[in-house]
C-alpha cells in the first residue's frame, strides 16, 4: 500500500464527506442515547477517539493473519480493556459522579459498530500509518458531531451549557429524548449534505467507479472477501424467503427492486465508492463482522 | 407461574413500553444495517435473543454473587464484557468446527453477538434490579425489539425510497433519521423517562 | 361491507385538506364561544407559525411556495384545537413549526407524508411542555368539573356521577380540556360531512371508535356503570376529534377497506393502552404516530392471511 496519502485527504474523506455519524449511520448509540450533556458528549468523544484510535493501530499491527471470527471478539476485548480502567479511574480517583446511564454507555463504545467497521473492513488490510490516518480522522468526525449534539442538547433541553446557567425564554425537554436527538442530526445530515454537494460536488454527482482512478490501488487481493460478503446479503435474503416471518413476505416480489432503490437512497454505495477509490475496500456493508 | 409471568411482563415491557432500540438508541446502528435486508429477520431474532438470553442468564447468575454485585461498576462491566466474549466464542466455535459454518453465517453471528444492544442486556438487568426470570425475559425481549424495530425501520426505508417528492437535501440518511425519530416519539407515548433514570 | 364494491364520492387530495378546514370551522367557533378572543389567538399564532415555517423552508430549500396548499392552515388549527386555551402562545407556536419542519418537509409535503403532521407536532409539544399542554385552568368559572379534565379524572380513577344535566355537559363539551375537541355532538357533525364527502376513510373512524369502545366496556378505569365509562372515556381529550380530523388522513390511511378497519382499531387500542399505562393524559397523537409506523406491517399480516382479495381486488377501495 502506498503511503503517498495525506492525512488532510483521510480527514477531509472519512470525517466530513463520509461522516461516521451523519452518512455512514454507525455508532449512533452513544450519540443518540448518551450525548445529553456538553460534558457527557465530551468524556464520550475522548474516550472514543483513544479506543478507536488504538483498536485499530493493534488490529493493523496484529491481527492481520488471525482468522476472522476470533478478530471480532479481541476487539471487544481490547476496547474494554482501554475503557474500563479509565471508568474505574474515573469512578474512584476523580470526583466527578457519573450518572448511571453515562456509566452504562461507556463499555457500550467498546462494542460499537464503529469500531468493528473501521477495524474489519480497513485497518486489518492497511498499513498502520493509514489505519492511524483512518481512525483518527473517523474519530474526530464522530467527535465533532458528539460534541455539537451534546452541545445544543443541554442548551435547549436544560438551559444550560457546560454545567452554566443559560436564560433562555423557552426549555424543550424532548431534547434529552432520543427523538430529539434524532431530529436533529437528520437536519444535520441535511446540512451536510448540502454543504458537500457544493463544496464537493465530485462525490455526490460522480457515482461511476471508473471516473475516479486515483493512483493508489492494490487491495486487489482484499476485495474478494469482502466482495463475496456483499453478495452473501442479498443471496440470503432470497434464500431465506419462505420460512421468513409473516411481515416480510409480502415484500418479497420487491426484493430486487427494493434493492436497487437502496442504492439511490443510501450512502452505502458512496462509501464503497470513496474507500476504492481510494485504493482501500472498506464497504459499509461490511459491517457484517 | 410466578416467574413465567414475571418473564411475559418483562419480555413484553421491553419490547413495547421501553423498545431498547427505538427509545434507548442500543442497537440502532445495526437496526438501521440490517432494515436494509428484510430476509434475515427471521434469522437475526433468534440469534440476538439467543445471545442476549444466555449472556443475561448468566450475568444474572454472577450478580448474585454478592461480593460481586457490589464491586465498582468498572469490575462488572469488565465481567460482563468477557462473558459475551467467552458466550460468542463458544457459540462460534462450534458453528465453525463442529457445524462447518460457512463465512456468511459467522458474518451475522458475529453482528447478532457483538452489538451494543446485547452487551447493555446484563447491566439494564442490574439496574433495573430483574430477578432470574426477569433477566431471560428481558433478554428474549431485547431480541423481538431489536428486529420489530428493524422491521419498522425497514418499511421507513422502502416508503422512503418510493417518494420522489422527498427535496434533494433530505434524501437519504437526513430523511431515515427523521423517520426513526419520529418512531422513537411514538414510543415515547408510553413513557417519558429513560430505563437509566 | 368492504366486499361490495364502494361507490364513492371523487375528492382530489388538494380539496381534501380543503374539506378540514370547512370542517375545522364549527370546533373553532366553539371555542371561541367557551374561551373567548384567547382562543382566536392561539388559533392565529398556530396558523401563522406554520405558513411561516413552510414558507421559510420553501425559500430554503428553493422550492415554489404556495398558499393553495391548505395542509399548513389545517396543521395550524388543529393543533391549536388540542391545546387548552390559556396555553402560552409559544407552546402552539412550536408545535406547528415542529410540525411542518420535522414530518411534513423532510417527506416532501402533507401528501406524502409517512407520519400524521399535526399528531407530531402535538406529540413533540407534549413532550416538550407536558406542563403547559396538560393544564386546563383556563376559565374555570362555569364548567362542570372545575379546572379538572376527564382526562384526569379518569387517570385518577375518579367518576362522575352520570346524569341528563351532565351528561348533556360533556356532550356538548363544556368541560375543561382540550379547547376546540370537547363537543362530541359537533364531531358527530364533522363526520357526517365527511361521510358526505370521502366515506371511505371513515372506516378507520369506525374501527378506531369501536375499538376504543370494547376497550372501555372490558377494561374501565373508573368504577362506574359501563356506560359511563364508555362516554367519559370517549369524550375525554381529544380521543374524538383525533378519530375524526387526525386518522383519516389521506397520505397515511391503508389502501383497502379491511385494512383501514383494522388500523383504526390498532390506532384505538394502542391509545387506550396508552392512556392506561403511559404518562401522558393526551395520547391520541402518539397512538397515531405508532400506527402510521405500523401501519405496513398490518397491511402485511392482512395480505398474508389471505384477506389479499378484499384488499386487492373488487373490495378494494380506489386510491384517493
Amino acid at each position: 500500500m502506498s503511503n503517498n496519502i495525506s492525512f488532510k485527504d483521510v480527514f477531509i474523506k472519512g470525517a466530513v464527506i463520509y461522516n461516521p455519524v451523519l452518512i455512514q449511520l454507525v455508532g449512533l448509540c452513544p450519540v443518540v442515547a448518551a450525548s445529553t450533556t456538553l460534558a457527557r458528549a465530551a468524556i464520550l468523544s475522548l474516550i472514543l477517539c483513544f479506543e478507536l484510535t488504538l483498536t485499530c493501530v493493534i488490529a493493523s499491527a496484529f491481527l492481520k493473519k488471525t482468522p476472522r471470527w476470533v478478530r471480532v471478539p479481541l476487539y471487544l476485548i481490547i476496547g474494554i480493556a482501554v475503557i474500563c480502567p479509565i471508568l474505574w479511574f474515573i469512578e474512584t480517583q476523580t470526583l466527578m459522579n457519573l450518572s448511571l446511564g453515562m456509566k452504562i454507555y461507556l463499555p457500550m463504545i467498546a462494542v460499537n459498530s464503529m469500531t468493528a467497521v473501521h477495524c474489519e473492513q480497513f485497518a486489518v488490510k492497511n498499513s498502520v500509518k493509514l489505519s492511524f490516518y483512518d481512525a483518527a480522522a473517523v474519530s474526530i468526525g464522530a467527535s465533532i458531531i458528539f460534541v455539537i449534539v451534546g452541545a445544543v442538547r443541554e442548551l435547549l433541553g436544560n438551559s444550560t451549557l457546560g454545567g452554566m446557567p443559560v436564560n433562555l425564554p423557552v426549555t424543550f425537554k424532548g431534547m434529552a429524548l432520543p427523538f430529539g436527538c434524532l431530529i436533529m442530526l437528520g437536519f444535520m445530515a441535511a446540512g451536510l449534505k448540502a454543504y458537500v454537494s457544493r463544496r464537493y460536488p465530485d462525490f455526490v454527482e460522480d457515482r461511476e467507479p471508473e471516473v475516479k482512478p486515483e493512483p493508489v490501488a492494490d487491495a486487489s487481493d482484499e476485495m474478494t472477501e469482502v466482495e463475496v460478503f456483499d453478495e452473501f446479503w442479498e443471496e440470503e435474503a432470497k434464500e431465506e424467503a419462505p420460512e421468513e416471518i409473516v411481515e416480510e413476505n409480502t415484500q418479497q416480489p420487491e426484493e430486487s427492486e427494493k434493492k436497487k432503490e437502496e442504492h439511490s437512497f443510501g450512502s452505502v454505495e458512496e462509501i464503497e465508492e470513496f474507500f476504492k477509490s481510494l485504493g482501500l475496500d472498506v464497504g459499509t456493508k461490511g459491517d457484517e463482522q | 407461574m410466578r416467574m413465567i409471568t414475571e418473564l411475559l411482563i418483562t419480555a413484553l415491557y421491553t419490547v413495547f413500553a421501553q423498545n431498547l432500540v427505538l427509545t434507548t438508541g442500543l442497537g440502532m446502528s445495526e437496526a438501521i444495517r440490517v432494515s436494509t435486508k428484510p430476509g434475515t429477520f427471521g434469522k437475526f431474532a433468534l440469534m440476538i435473543s439467543g445471545f442476549s438470553v444466555v449472556t443475561s442468564a448468566i450475568c444474572s447468575l454472577i450478580d448474585s454473587i454478592s461480593a460481586i454485585s457490589t464491586m465498582p461498576y468498572a469490575v462488572r462491566a469488565a465481567i460482563y464484557a468477557a462473558v459475551l466474549t467467552a458466550v460468542y466464542l463458544i457459540v462460534a466455535a462450534v458453528f465453525h468446527f463442529a457445524l462447518g459454518s460457512s463465512k456468511k453465517v459467522m458474518g451475522t453471528l458475529g453482528i447478532a453477538a457483538l452489538n451494543t444492544l446485547v452487551l447493555a442486556v446484563p447491566h439494564i438487568n442490574h439496574s433495573a434490579a430483574y430477578s432470574f426470570a426477569g433477566s431471560i425475559g428481558s433478554g428474549i425481549g431485547a431480541g423481538i425489539a431489536f428486529v420489530l424495530a428493524a422491521a419498522l425501520i425497514s418499511n421507513g426505508s422502502q416508503k422512503l425510497a418510493e417518494n420522489e417528492d422527498i427535496p434533494d437535501i433530505f434524501k437519504g440518511t437526513p430523511s431515515m433519521f427523521i423517520y426513526v425519530a419520529m418512531l422513537s416519539l411514538a414510543f415515547a407515548g408510553f413513557t417519558d423517562s429513560n430505563i437509566f433514570g | 361491507m368492504a366486499n361490495k364494491p364502494q361507490k364513492q364520492n371523487k375528492v382530489k387530495a388538494s380539496q381534501i385538506f380543503g374539506d378540514y378546514i370547512v370542517m375545522l370551522i364549527a370546533p373553532c367557533i366553539v371555542s371561541v364561544m367557551y374561551y373567548g378572543t384567547r382562543a382566536a389567538w392561539v388559533v392565529l399564532v398556530s396558523i401563522l407559525s406554520a405558513v411561516i415555517c413552510d414558507m421559510a423552508a420553501s425559500l430554503i430549500l428553493r422550492k415554489n411556495f404556495s398558499f393553495r396548499d391548505t395542509s399548513n392552515v389545517f396543521i395550524g388549527v388543529a393543533i391549536a384545537m388540542m391545546m387548552p386555551a390559556g396555553v402560552p402562545f409559544y407552546v402552539p407556536a412550536v408545535a406547528s413549526a415542529a410540525a411542518v419542519l420535522t414530518a411534513k418537509i423532510p417527506f416532501g409535503g402533507s401528501h406524502k407524508a409517512p407520519f400524521v403532521p399535526a399528531a407530531a407536532g402535538f406529540a413533540i409539544a407534549s413532550v416538550c411542555f407536558k406542563e403547559q399542554v396538560f393544564n386546563y385552568t383556563e376559565s374555570t368559572a362555569d364548567k362542570l368539573l372545575g379546572a379538572q379534565s376527564l382526562g384526569s379524572l379518569l387517570a385518577n380513577g375518579n367518576s362522575v356521577q352520570l346524569n341528563l344535566g351532565n351528561t348533556f355537559d360533556i356532550l356538548v363539551g363544556n368541560i375543561s380540556g382540550p379547547m376546540g375537541t370537547g363537543c362530541g355532538i359537533l364531531m358527530l357533525v364533522c363526520c357526517c360531512y365527511l361521510f358526505v364527502r370521502r366515506k371511505s376513510a371513515l372506516l378507520a373512524t369506525a374501527g378506531f371508535i369501536g375499538a376504543c369502545v370494547v376497550y372501555a366496556m372490558l377494561f374501565p378505569r373508573i368504577n362506574a356503570s359501563v356506560f359511563s365509562s364508555i362516554v367519559l372515556e370517549l369524550s375525554a381529550g381529544s380521543l374524538l376529534f383525533g378519530a375524526v380530523f387526525l386518522i383519516t388522513d389521506p397520505a397515511t390511511l391503508p389502501k383497502g377497506g379491511i385494512s383501514r378497519v383494522i388500523y383504526g382499531a390498532v390506532c384505538g387500542i394502542i391509545c387506550m393502552m396508552m392512556r392506561a399505562v403511559g404518562t401522558y393524559e393526551e395520547t391520541v397523537c402518539f397512538a397515531i404516530l405508532f400506527t402510521n409506523g405500523f401501519s405496513p406491517v398490518i397491511e402485511a399480516v392482512l395480505n398474508y392471511f389471505g384477506s389479499l382479495s378484499l384488499t386487492k381486488g373488487k373490495g378494494a377501495l380506489k386510491n384517493e
